[in-house]
C-alpha cells in the first residue's frame, strides 16, 4: 500500500503500531487489509514478551485479538459480558489455539480469576 | 469503569502490566486514496462522553497508586476498504455505535467517486489510536517493556 505508507506513515514516530480491533471477521484478506503490515502484532510485541505469560483480556467481543495475543505465546484468558460474542469466539477458535485460550462470560467489574493469577490484563476497545 | 480497573489490579500479579488500547478522542476522517494521492471527503463526528469517562478512571487508579503509567503512545490507524460494499458496513455499525444520523449521502458521494475513477480507488478511514500501559506497583518487572 505505498500511498498510505508515504502518505500517513513514514513520518509517524509510532508507525510501527498500526492497530484495528474493531474487526468483526477472521478471514486473513479481511486481516491483511486492516493491518497491511503486521503493526498490531508488532505494537504488542513492542510490550512485553508474551511467551509463557498468562494474560487476561477484558472485553474479548469475538476474540480477534485474543487469537493473536496466543499466537503470540501467551496462555489468554478471555471474557465478555455478552453470550453471544463468547459463542462466536469459540466457533473461531482454531484446534492450533485450543490448548491456550479459554472464554469466559463474565462481568468486568467480576472476571471470576483468583487474586494475582494474571501477568497482564488487556482492555482493547473495552474500557 | 473504576471498578473494571480494579478487578484487574485484583487478578494482576504485582509487577505485572494493564494494556489499554482505544481510539484517539479524535474524529475519525473518511477520504480516498488514487495512486499515491489521498483526498478527505468527511469528518465524521463522534461523541466521546465514554472515553473521557475511561479516562477519569484510569487518572482515578493512578492517582490512588493502584498503578503506575508506563508508556503512552498515539498511533496512526487506518482502515482500507477496497468496495463500497466494505465501508457501507464499516458505516452501518459506526452509525448505529455512535447514534449517528444516517450518512447515505456519504456513500451515493463514494460511489460517485469510485465510479468516476479510472485508476484503482480505495476508501480509508483514519483515526489515530492511543495506548496505555499501566503497571501495577511492586514484584519483578516483567521484560521488553517498551
Amino acid at each position: 500500500m505505498p500511498a498510505l505508507q508515504s502518505r500517513f506513515q513514514r513520518p509517524a514516530k509510532y508507525a510501527r503500531l498500526l492497530v484495528d480491533s474493531r474487526l468483526t471477521i477472521y478471514d486473513s484478506r479481511m486481516t491483511l487489509r486492516v493491518d497491511p503490515e503486521k503493526n498490531e502484532i508488532r505494537a504488542l510485541r513492542s510490550v512485553m514478551d508474551w511467551r509463557g505469560k498468562r494474560v487476561l483480556e477484558i472485553g474479548c467481543g469475538d476474540g480477534r485479538l485474543t487469537l493473536r495475543l496466543a499466537g503470540l505465546g501467551a496462555t489468554v484468558h478471555a471474557t465478555d459480558p455478552k453470550s453471544e460474542a463468547i459463542a462466536k469466539a469459540r466457533k473461531f477458535l482454531s484446534g492450533r489455539f485450543a490448548g491456550k485460550v479459554r472464554y469466559r462470560v463474565a462481568q468486568a467489574e467480576r472476571v471470576g480469576y483468583a487474586d494475582g493469577s494474571f501477568d497482564a490484563v488487556v482492555f482493547a476497545w473495552s474500557l | 469503569m473504576v471498578h473494571a480497573l480494579l478487578e484487574a489490579h485484583r487478578v494482576l500479579k504485582p509487577g505485572g502490566i494493564l494494556l489499554d488500547l482505544r481510539p484517539a478522542t479524535v474524529h475519525r476522517r473518511v477520504g480516498i486514496t488514487e495512486d499515491d494521492d489521498y483526498r478527505l471527503l468527511w469528518v465524521m463526528r463522534e461523541k466521546f462522553d465514554d472515553d473521557h469517562a475511561a479516562d477519569r478512571a484510569v487518572e482515578q487508579v493512578t492517582r490512588e497508586g493502584k498503578f503506575r503509567s508506563d508508556v503512552r503512545a498515539r498511533l496512526p490507524c487506518f482502515r482500507v476498504m477496497d468496495t463500497i460494499e466494505e465501508f457501507r458496513e464499516w458505516l452501518t455499525d459506526f452509525v448505529a455505535r455512535n447514534e449517528h444520523e444516517n450518512h447515505d449521502w456519504l456513500v451515493r458521494r463514494l460511489e460517485r467517486k469510485l465510479g468516476a475513477s479510472p485508476v484503482k480507488t480505495k476508501i480509508v478511514v483514519s483515526a489515530p489510536l492511543v495506548l496505555r500501559v499501566l503497571r501495577k506497583p511492586g514484584g519483578a518487572t516483567l521484560s521488553n517493556v517498551a
